[in-house]
């Protein structure tokens, strides 16, 4: 059917079509990938790969890796180390790409220092792991940015990534 | 700025979207179509819109979608392919009588597909009395009769 058919005036072209039918076929595959990558995680939000935790010795950090711009988020630390105090900096690059909308409990105080901000905790005494969460929402979409801080004097390093 | 480039970005995220999903997608809808097309307008309203209700946003954005749609329509004129590749081309279905299988499955059309269509736009009985069967880049299939049939 590539011939033009005699009295019927349409503006067929079935190579193109057929051209079309292959890419309609490897754009169903794009969105069933797409689909596979969200339940995976890798569109932020909620799943395996979106979030990541990384163990500094005294403390462990639930990061975000993948962010979406303007969904709430959250950044919490559990200190199981013993004593009644904790500290963490939250880095510069992680406070431009991050607005911290609250944090439970308070901070006893907060510093700002040329490599960002300094969070003092109060804890309840013993070795019982003891968090603190961060409830951060992303400003800006963000390209794997570094975000290197310390928590109780440990330095600590991840990468977060912000989808527009 | 910000309401320009969300304006521009859901305007070919859907085009891309509605184009790879087939033209099928039209020419069958069914009530469930109608309640998915409602569900993605509320879906993508959100994405437009933000956190920003202000009756700027809302301007600066249909104007934006408009304008997009209207600039389009001339490139599609100006550069046929780019109209080719945004709305496609008619497909024959049924050619002289013959029946274009590969087309129909390609394009998850069914026979009984062309026989509402028949029936609809010529009271048609049998694909008999079908000469050509067109799918259209609008999604509508339209039927030509045999002479005796018309």
């Amino acid at each position: 059917m590539n011939e033009p058919v005699e009295g019927l005036q349409v503006d067929a072209d079935r190579r193109l079509q057929e051209k079309f039918w292959f890419w309609e076929r490897v754009g169903w595959a794009g969105m069933l990938v797409l689909v596979l990558a969200a339940l995976a995680g890798l569109t932020g939000a909620s799943g395996p790969l979106s979030s990541g935790k990384i163990e500094t010795g005294g403390a462990s950090i639930d990061y975000p890796r993948i962010s979406r711009w303007r969904a709430a988020n959250t950044l919490s630390v559990r200190f199981s180390e013993a004593g009644t105090s904790g500290t963490i900096v939250l880095p510069k690059a992680f406070l431009d790409a991050f607005a911290i909308d609250m944090v439970t409990p308070q901070p006893t105080q907060v510093i700002a220092t040329s490599k960002g901000q300094e969070f003092h905790f109060v804890l309840a005494d013993g070795d019982a792991a003891r968090e603190v969460r961060f409830a951060i929402t992303p400003q800006t979409p963000a390209f794997p940015r570094e975000a290197n801080g310390t928590v109780s004097g440990r330095p600590y390093s991840f990468s977060f990534t912000i989808l527009p | 700025m910000d309401s320009v480039i969300r304006g521009a970005m859901i305007y070919l995220i859907m085009l891309v979207i509605l184009r790879i999903s087939g033209r099928r997608t039209m020419a069958q809808a069914t009530p469930f179509d109608f309640v998915l097309l409602l569900i993605v307008a509320e879906t993508t309203q959100q994405a437009l819109l933000g956190d920003d209700f202000s009756m700027t946003n809302a301007a600066v954005l249909i104007v934006t979608l408009f304008g997009i749609d209207i600039g389009l329509s001339y490139v599609k004129r100006w550069v046929p392919w780019i109209g080719d590749l945004l709305d496609g081309r008619p497909t024959l279905l049924v050619c002289n009588g013959e029946i274009d299988k590969r087309a129909l499955r390609k394009a998850r059309i069914d026979i009984s597909d062309l026989l509402v269509a028949a029936r609809k736009q010529h009271g048609i009985e049998s694909m008999a009395q079908v000469k050509h069967a067109v799918l259209e880049t609008d999604s509508g299939i339209s039927i030509i009769p045999v002479k005796s049939a018309a």
